[in-house]
């Protein structure tokens, strides 16, 4: 078992199975699991408890000697030392008697761990079944007056229910990588045929608009009202190009760049907004990085859209900063902005695709970022700043090595 | 100087081929790139503007066969689908008599740009 990590975001709805019923109250119909299994495991649970530290012992000892398994362990000695007192509480757990929703969410925080620490499925199988025998000799060995025969039925039952739950983390694991990459994918696909086909609508308004404004230049009112189709059909074009973007799905292709050229040319291609003033702040002496100089770019004009548009809401004004600096061989991009500030929501999921708290764009412009920046290797994480308004921050590691 | 238009959409071959007559050019406007072959063939041309994606012979394709009946012309090519990976390493092979690639014009395109790419050397109104 591994550190609980009491900080895990649990899922706040409900688990439930694929038919909607309530994940536990189907497995424990499923295994046969009752109240005469809760009421022995209760009463059996002192009399093993002096068997836990020799389970616990074994247990360690398989896995280490594993090279697969014990990869998992990256702490040495001292983290051997806490997993067996978290797996020595686990197993406590086991006998504690209730077994309802608070005890599944407990169970499930445990698993997610193993997920996070990318445990593969078959370890966890073996170890689970490491725990079973363990607590099978454990009774076998034990001073206990109640019907064996049925004691060992019900740490079968609890084991499955245990596993169960195990499995569901990964599987809430897989959906959720459904959820993010593999549904951006799809979408960028579909999204790239059809916006491949809009450009052929859009030339034809483009070059009609043209034509028609060589013909009423005189009357202001229709120019006016030409121009704004112009603009529009610039603006539909540059969404289907994030969508084709997002299609496109190619590795970065890195070479040293000029950073600070990089973000000037960046902030200078975003629109200027009567009501948004951007400051850009990037360390003098920063060194060239190595990064997909395209890719990159589009990061910045999209953080720096991002924060226009979180700054002006409701035509109030106000700054977004775009901070460049190093920490070691680590490139760090900030943006920042003095407005609203993220909402819990946002703050979750702000990086899924087609997520938008903005009644204009269609909540690819952080997937993309997000994507780009996971290929480069790096991270990208939103928060509140302290003094008010949200803060985007990008960092990619070994980009300023310089040897590359 | 005369300019062939071809584009299986009509509509955008019409509007390029008014584009181009304000300019002074003199159009030709064909939807279907088999009849801009025979066209070509027994009507002199100074230059063409090929779409490249359309339905029996795509513009490259067209292109060669064209360039082959009238090597001095200038070429445009112009596409809705210029990210599309196969466009684009098709377009590698795409050269002038020069060597020279020709210009691919990404649909929407602002109309100055498919004017710009009409006056290269050998184009442009006279």
């Amino acid at each position: 078992m591994a550190d609980t990590d009491l900080r895990e975001p649990g899922l706040s709805e409900r688990r439930e199975t694929a038919e909607g019923r309530p994940l536990l109250e189907e497995l424990v119909a499923y295994v046969g699991f009752g109240e005469a299994d809760a009421a022995l495991l209760s009463d059996m649970g002192p009399a093993l408890r002096p068997r836990f530290a020799a389970i616990v012992d074994r247990f360690y000892a398989t896995i280490q000697a594993h090279p697969g398994a014990s990869q998992a362990i990256t702490g040495g000695d001292a983290q051997v030392q806490r997993l067996k007192g978290t797996l020595t509480d686990w197993l406590g757990g086991l006998f504690g008697g209730v077994y309802d929703e608070a005890y599944l969410e407990r169970r499930a925080r445990i698993g997610r761990v193993h997920v996070r620490i990318e445990l593969e499925q078959r370890y966890m199988f073996a170890a689970m079944n490491l725990i079973r025998e363990g607590l099978h000799d454990a009774l076998d060995q034990a001073e206990w007056p109640g019907d064996r025969r049925r004691g060992h039925v019900a740490i079968d039952r609890i084991c499955d229910i245990e596993l169960a739950i195990m499995l569901e983390t990964y599987r809430e694991a897989y959906v959720a990588r459904i959820r993010g990459s593999e549904r951006l994918a799809t979408l960028g696909q579909l999204a790239a045929s059809i916006g491949h086909d809009l450009r052929n609508p859009l030339a034809v308004i483009e070059t009609s608009v043209h034509l028609l404004r060589r013909r009423v230049e005189a009357d202001p009112k229709v120019g006016r009202h030409l121009t704004r189709i112009g603009e529009q059909v610039g603006v539909a074009g540059s969404i289907i190009s994030d969508l084709l973007e997002l299609a496109r799905d190619r590795d970065p292709v890195r070479r040293p760049v000029a950073v600070r050229e990089l973000m000037e040319e960046a902030v200078l291609s975003v629109p200027a907004h009567a009501k948004a003033k951007v400051v850009l702040d990037v360390s003098p002496d920063l060194p060239p990085a190595s990064l997909d100089p395209g890719q990159i770019r589009q990061v910045v004009v999209n953080l720096v859209m991002n924060g226009i548009q979180a700054v002006s809401p409701d035509g109030r004004s106000g700054t977004v900063w775009v901070r460049g600096g190093a920490a070691g061989d680590r490139l760090v991009l900030r943006v920042q902005d003095d407005g609203p500030g993220l909402s819990p929501e946002a703050m979750r999921r702000m990086f899924e695709p087609l997520f938008t708290t903005r009644n204009k764009g269609i909540g690819l412009g952080l997937a993309l970022c997000k994507r780009i920046v996971d290929k480069h290797g790096g991270t990208i994480a939103g928060r509140n700043r302290p003094e008010g308004g949200a803060e985007i921050e990008v960092v990619l590691p070994e980009a300023l090595t310089g040897s590359r | 100087m005369r300019v062939l238009v071809v584009d299986d959409n009509r509509a955008l071959a019409e509007n390029v081929a008014e584009i181009l007559e304000i300019e002074g050019y003199e159009t030709l406007v064909v939807d279907d790139p088999a009849e801009a072959l025979r066209i070509a063939r027994d009507t002199p041309f100074d230059a063409a503007v090929i779409d490249v994606r359309m339905p029996g012979m795509d513009g490259i394709t067209l292109h060669a066969e064209l360039s082959r009946i009238r090597p001095e012309a200038t070429f445009v090519l112009m596409t809705a689908y210029a990210r599309d990976e196969r466009i684009e390493e098709a377009m590698q092979v795409v050269r002038q008599d020069d060597g020279t690639r020709v210009p691919l014009l990404t649909k929407p395109f602002a109309t100055e740009r498919l004017l710009e790419a009409l006056r290269q050397p050998g184009g442009g109104p006279t």
